[in-house]
């Protein structure tokens, strides 16, 4: 058997890999369910607003914009959070990701609050945009910097 | 690894992209029920990873989790080599150091003084977090920019100027 420290440092790196499947679960259901807008990972709402500025026909821009600037304003709060938890990583990674997933059942709260289409009620809709950025640019944070090479 | 690279850990970035790939699956497959069970379903895995993160993860320092502190035979406190692609800008000026021996606290002076910088991608090749960060913060200043440029260059549209008009009777 390996000794404790072995096995805690194997432990991060399998924490990042559930995290990014979460990622992958709620990237499918902004885009499918809130107007074609990703609110997990950022790279592919800039295509969108690039291909929106240029006149092309994507996803609603202000809905893109919103989940850059609450995914932005998550990470900078989760960058001060590491700043402050004393320096220790099982701190910070695991307040980050406790307020991801608050912001994220928080999400179903709105959602389950607005009915079946969401795309009609537009305070549900970009009350759920910015939750949801909110909680990955949370957890994004300490996905980039305490591991390498996941996303 | 295909190209005949030398990445180290092309192992975590495969897993990382299947990952990602199932749980876009598992997210549309349930989608077919609701929007609010995938959001309740990641707030859950979300929950356990933060509690598996703060009972189970080692309490190593964020600036230098590789870092040792060793006291040689004269009493002299060393710090082992590591290197800096890890550190965050709080690092740059002191760093807190904890024992592992003695379980104290130590403040050690960082060896990357305070007006350098950190590389922007690592060893392997990967951007560093403070570096990712930037340059999606740049990205999306950009789209903004591009954005409200478009919107204040939009002309009204003259009519006749767009699509074909529809074919009235005669």
């Amino acid at each position: 058997m390996p000794p404790a420290s072995a096995r805690a440092g194997q432990l991060l790196p399998r924490l990042l890999l559930v995290l990014t499947a979460v990622t992958g679960m709620v990237d499918a259901a902004s885009y499918l369910a809130l107007g074609h807008v990703f609110t997990a990972n950022m790279t592919g709402n800039t295509v969108l607003l690039a291909f929106a500025s240029a006149g092309a026909k994507t996803g609603h821009p202000y809905a893109l914009r919103s989940a850059l600037a609450a995914f932005a304003l998550g990470a900078s709060v989760a960058g001060r959070i590491a700043a402050r938890a004393d320096a220790y990583r099982h701190k910070w990674t695991g307040i980050s990701l406790g307020i991801e997933a608050g912001l994220l059942w928080a999400s179903m709260a709105v959602v389950s609050a607005a009915g079946a289409d969401l795309t009609h009620h537009f305070a549900s809709l970009y009350g759920t945009i910015a939750l949801s950025g909110l909680a990955d640019g949370e957890s994004g944070t300490p996905r980039s910097s305490s591991c390498r090479c996941t996303t | 690894m295909l190209a005949s690279g030398t990445h180290p850990r092309w192992t975590r970035g495969a897993a990382s992209v299947a990952m990602m790939v199932a749980g876009a699956s598992l997210g549309t497959y349930l989608l077919r029920h609701s929007v609010a069970v995938v959001f309740g379903l990641a707030g859950s895995i979300s929950a356990a990873c933060a509690l598996a993160a703060w009972f189970g993860l080692p309490g190593t320092s964020i600036c230098e989790p590789e870092r040792k502190v060793r006291t040689d035979n004269q009493g002299v406190t060393r710090l082992s080599n590591a290197s800096h692609s890890r550190q965050s800008p709080q690092c740059r000026g002191e760093q807190v150091v904890r024992a592992r021996s003695r379980l104290v606290w130590k403040v050690a002076p960082c060896p990357m003084s305070a007006g350098q910088s950190c590389p922007a991608t690592d060893q392997d090749g990967c951007m560093t977090g403070w570096n990712r960060m930037r340059a999606i913060g740049g990205i999306a200043l950009l789209g903004l920019l591009a954005g409200m440029q478009q919107q204040r260059c939009r002309q009204p549209q003259q009519p006749g100027s767009g699509s074909p008009p529809a074919a009235s009777a005669p």
